[in-house]
């Protein structure tokens, strides 16, 4: 078997179980069933109707919001920090801005229960956005890194011959190679934010309900075909920002490489 | 000429951040695992005398080594095809492969349950086929938290492998042949080892996320399919054991790290030699 | 005399224990095209990394005109710079790499534009100015970016080996090209190149340079017939070298028995001694094939090669080894030859390294 056809195979398997999802959720019945009885929008309607999924979705976005904008300047500076600086172990140190992307997340969600509940900070929105920003900055370390490393700094040395000082050098020529590099990573610490799950369900507890702490819930109690739709409509949600981010990668072929 | 800041201070930020939001909450949950609810080491002496726990540890160890092996059989070759096609082919399998991993695993795992389910999927369509008689109960048990683990972390071993093989110089392989190696010995002697460092990324970033499995084993396993994870939520929502918890914690960070630390070194070890 | 447009004094670099460039001084005439020569670790970089400020020296200083630059920021020193590499800003186009000097500047809009379509039109470039860098050859970059480098119209240009990306053809052209811009706009020229036949088509005055020293400063022209040392007559030029000793001495012309006997006249270029072992240096064009009794060696020749308009003759003698240059003719490999030379060519330098 040619590793083409075992590729698309592949692709298959893992795209099969969300596009079944996607099909069943425009269901007619009441049940999940496949195949459907019939096309219907009545789930979707259902889902962006109701006031519960409609304000978890709200405070979903807005941490996620709040959470990027607090990690991806802090991403950046580390970036600068780890890349340009020249200090011992600073690999060592890269690895540890990535901790909190490669140890299980439980550790985390329950450290930052008691963290946030001895702050008296517990189910707050605040809390979760510290936490996710917290998760997510590695996203952007990660991206930003990886682009500095590969910048050609005779480019920065032009700019300062041709009478830029060392802000407008940055601004004007480091900013933006750099700008597909931190949207990328800006835009996957949004998507992890808005699906995370663990940690928001103890850091949030009563008081803040996120999307997927509803979906939670729900899951527990009944399956009801809602799910599905709001399920289709993250799957959509993740294809937007990935296109998002490989309109940004192509955008104008911008390359920091001379 | 002033000399600028050093550049080192631009990382200072987040690991103040880190230290708070991070470091210190976590350094405060291992100390409890000693402090509540009183001094000591019991939570551990606890832990690693009653068996029940040791075979939760060991049980979600096997799964998560199950689930890597069978993830790296199945993503080496789909990685390798990455490497080969085309630009243009590339982006649409990428988008293919990308759209899965960036979905949230509680989508994933839901559509699982859907599928798998009584009433799922599977169950009608060979109900109405006719190869079934009364649904199959494929749900609950080892084996389908084992194959939804597999889906759901099969672009976390795809992407590391394919990263490395895309700097691979197939004119090595070639070389290979014309010097009278066979297919089998050119994969074996030359490609592998080139492949040998996403390999090894691939199966720690994915054993390591099988360590910390949680969403997927709740909604799809059975009664005696706990893994670690959930027996600290447990710990820590059912039973309120807290200092207890700290120590199952404690103990899956270890591993964790101590998983990390080994392919760390084995991947450096393995540099040299190369 | 005329103030100089650039001048270095004493100037000193070390990297851990040894120095990159020791001691520099040089002296640069408005206008003049100045090539710093010599193999890579020579500190001829070095130095105009200096000039550009983006090394501080430890020791010496730098003067544009009567401006003490030595510590000067590179954005305040008003030099323009081509890159090895080019360094054209990706993400702008051909006009916006050109007018950035400008902007930077304060240059209203108007005036830059007038500017770079000046630049573009001298360059010859005119149509690509929406191009961006990726979408033009290695030669077009080249000339954007010393247009960018020029439309400030600063002083002094400095060039870092900025051909060596360039195929040979497209090297000739845009080393006239540099010419032809360097006469129209008479800027003064700091140039680096390890290649010695482009530092001899482009200079004015050629500094060779060795282990972070100037080791001879000179128009091309005395360089390749007069030079000073053995080092430099092999750097700059094809060198033959035959070896032999002192057997008499008149003032500077030098009477030297080659290995096989045979007595040569030469100019000495140093302080030499009867009996001394010397290595005596002929260019490959002023050893003529003689016939009969003009003759200084009788040669064999091993190899013909075919330059276009002349021919290359690979030679053994009793004396050693000679490659000789002239004009084409009837030449075969096994053909016995008779060379011979003027005395005023040879020039007589001590053996050694």
């Amino acid at each position: 078997m040619s590793a083409a056809v075992w590729t698309w195979a592949m692709l298959a398997f893992l795209n099969l179980p969300i596009a079944v999802i996607a099909v069943m959720s425009f269901s007619n019945g009441d049940f999940l069933a496949f195949p459907p009885p019939g096309f219907s929008w009545r789930w979707y309607q259902a889902a962006l109707t109701s006031p519960r999924w409609i304000d978890a979705a709200i405070t979903s976005f807005e941490i996620a919001l709040a959470a990027t904008a607090l990690a991806t300047p802090l991403g950046i500076a580390a970036s600068f920090g780890l890349v340009r600086g020249r200090f011992p172990l600073r690999g060592a140190l890269m690895q540890l801005a990535c901790a909190p992307l490669a140890v299980p997340s439980i550790i985390a969600a329950v450290g930052l229960y008691f963290f946030f509940a001895r702050l008296g900070l517990v189910g707050t929105s605040l809390a979760i956005i510290l936490a996710h920003a917290a998760l997510s900055v590695p996203l952007v370390v990660i991206n930003v890194a990886a682009s500095l490393r590969d910048f050609d700094t005779t480019l920065e040395s032009a700019a300062r011959n041709l009478g830029a000082n060392r802000r407008q050098s940055f601004w004007h020529v480091t900013r933006p190679l750099l700008q597909p590099a931190i949207l990328t990573g800006a835009l996957f610490a949004f998507l992890l934010s808005f699906d995370e799950l663990i940690v928001a369900l103890f850091v949030g507890a009563a008081g803040t309900t996120t999307l997927p702490m509803r979906m939670w819930t729900s899951l527990r109690d009944e399956i009801d075909p809602t799910i599905a739709a709001i399920s289709t409509l993250l799957v959509v949600l993740s294809a937007l920002i990935i296109l998002g981010a490989g309109a940004v990668r192509r955008s104008t072929g911008n390359d920091s490489r001379s | 000429m002033r000399r600028a800041l050093p550049a080192g201070l631009l990382a200072l930020p987040l690991f103040l951040f880190l230290a708070a939001i991070y470091a210190w909450p976590v350094g405060s949950l291992l100390a409890s695992s000693v402090t509540d609810p009183s001094p000591g080491w019991q939570n551990y002496r606890h832990l690693f005398t009653v068996p029940v726990y040791l075979h939760v540890f060991f049980n979600t160890f096997s799964l998560a080594c199950v689930v890597t092996i069978a993830t790296l059989l199945l993503a080496y070759p789909v990685a390798y095809h990455l490497s080969v096609v085309s630009q243009r082919q590339l982006r649409w399998l990428m988008f293919f492969i990308l759209v899965p991993s960036w979905t949230s695993i509680l989508v994933r795992s839901f559509a699982w349950l859907v599928l798998l389910g009584r009433r799922g999927i599977v169950n009608s369509l060979l109900l109405s086929l006719g190869l079934l008689h009364h649904p199959l109960q494929f749900m609950f048990n080892t084996g389908t938290v084992a194959f939804a683990m597999v889906e759901i972390l099969l672009p976390f071993m795809v992407l590391p492998l394919y990263a490395t093989m895309r700097n691979i110089d197939l004119t090595l392989m070639q070389a290979a042949r014309g010097l009278g190696a066979g297919r089998l010995q050119a994969f074996w002697h030359v490609y592998l080892p080139l492949s040998l460092p996403g390999l090894m990324a691939g199966i720690s970033t994915v054993f390591v996320l099988c360590l910390g499995f949680f969403i997927t084993p709740t909604l799809l396993g059975g009664r005696r399919d706990v893994t670690v994870t959930m027996l600290i939520m447990q710990q820590f929502t059912a039973l309120l054991n807290w200092g207890f918890g700290a120590a199952l914690a404690a103990v899956l960070l270890a591993v964790t790290l101590a998983v990390l630390l080994l392919f760390n070194v084995v991947l450096r070890a393995g540099r040299r030699v190369a | 005399m005329a103030e100089a447009a650039l001048s270095l004094n004493a100037l000193t670099r070390h990297y851990g224990g040894s120095a990159a460039v020791d001691g520099v001084s040089l002296s640069i005439a408005p206008g003049e095209f100045v090539t710093l020569l010599g193999p890579s670790g020579s500190g001829k970089t070095t130095i105009l990394r200096m000039i550009a400020g983006f090394e501080r020296p430890d020791g010496g200083s730098i003067h544009l005109g009567s401006r003490d630059i030595t510590h000067a920021e590179p954005e305040r020193r008003n030099i323009g710079l081509v890159f090895q590499s080019y360094a054209l800003f990706p993400h702008m186009n051909v006009a916006e790499n050109i007018a950035f000097p400008l902007r930077m500047r304060g240059v209203p809009a108007a005036a830059r534009e007038a500017a770079v379509a000046r630049m573009v039109s001298m360059m010859r470039m005119t149509g690509l100015e929406r191009r961006m860098p990726r979408q033009l050859s290695g030669g077009q970059q080249q000339r954007v970016a010393l247009a960018r480098a020029l439309v400030f119209e600063p002083p002094v240009l400095l060039m870092d080996e900025p051909l060596s990306a360039l195929d040979r053809q497209l090297r000739r052209e845009v080393q006239s090209e540099i010419k032809r811009i360097h006469q129209s706009l008479g800027v003064t020229i700091v140039f680096v190149t390890h290649d010695q036949e482009e530092a001899m088509f482009l200079s004015d005055r050629i500094a060779v340079m060795r282990q972070g020293r100037i080791v001879e400063l000179g128009t091309p022209a005395a360089l390749y017939a007069k030079p000073a040392s053995k080092f430099v007559a092999t750097f700059v030029g094809d060198a033959n070298f035959l070896a032999g000793t002192i057997a008499a001495l008149d003032g500077n012309v030098a009477s030297v028995r080659l290995s096989n006997g045979t007595l040569a006249q030469g100019q000495a270029v140093a302080t030499l001694a009867v009996g001394q072992d010397v290595a005596c240096m002929l260019r490959p064009e002023q050893i003529k094939l003689e016939s009969g009794a003009g003759a200084v060696l009788i040669g064999r020749i091993e190899l013909v090669n075919f330059l276009g308009g002349a021919l290359e003759l690979e030679c053994t003698t009793p004396a050693g080894p000679l490659k000789i240059r002239t004009a084409t003719g009837a030449y075969a490999t096994g053909d016995t030859v008779h060379l011979g030379w003027s005395p005023a060519d040879m020039r007589i330098y001590v053996a050694g390294p």
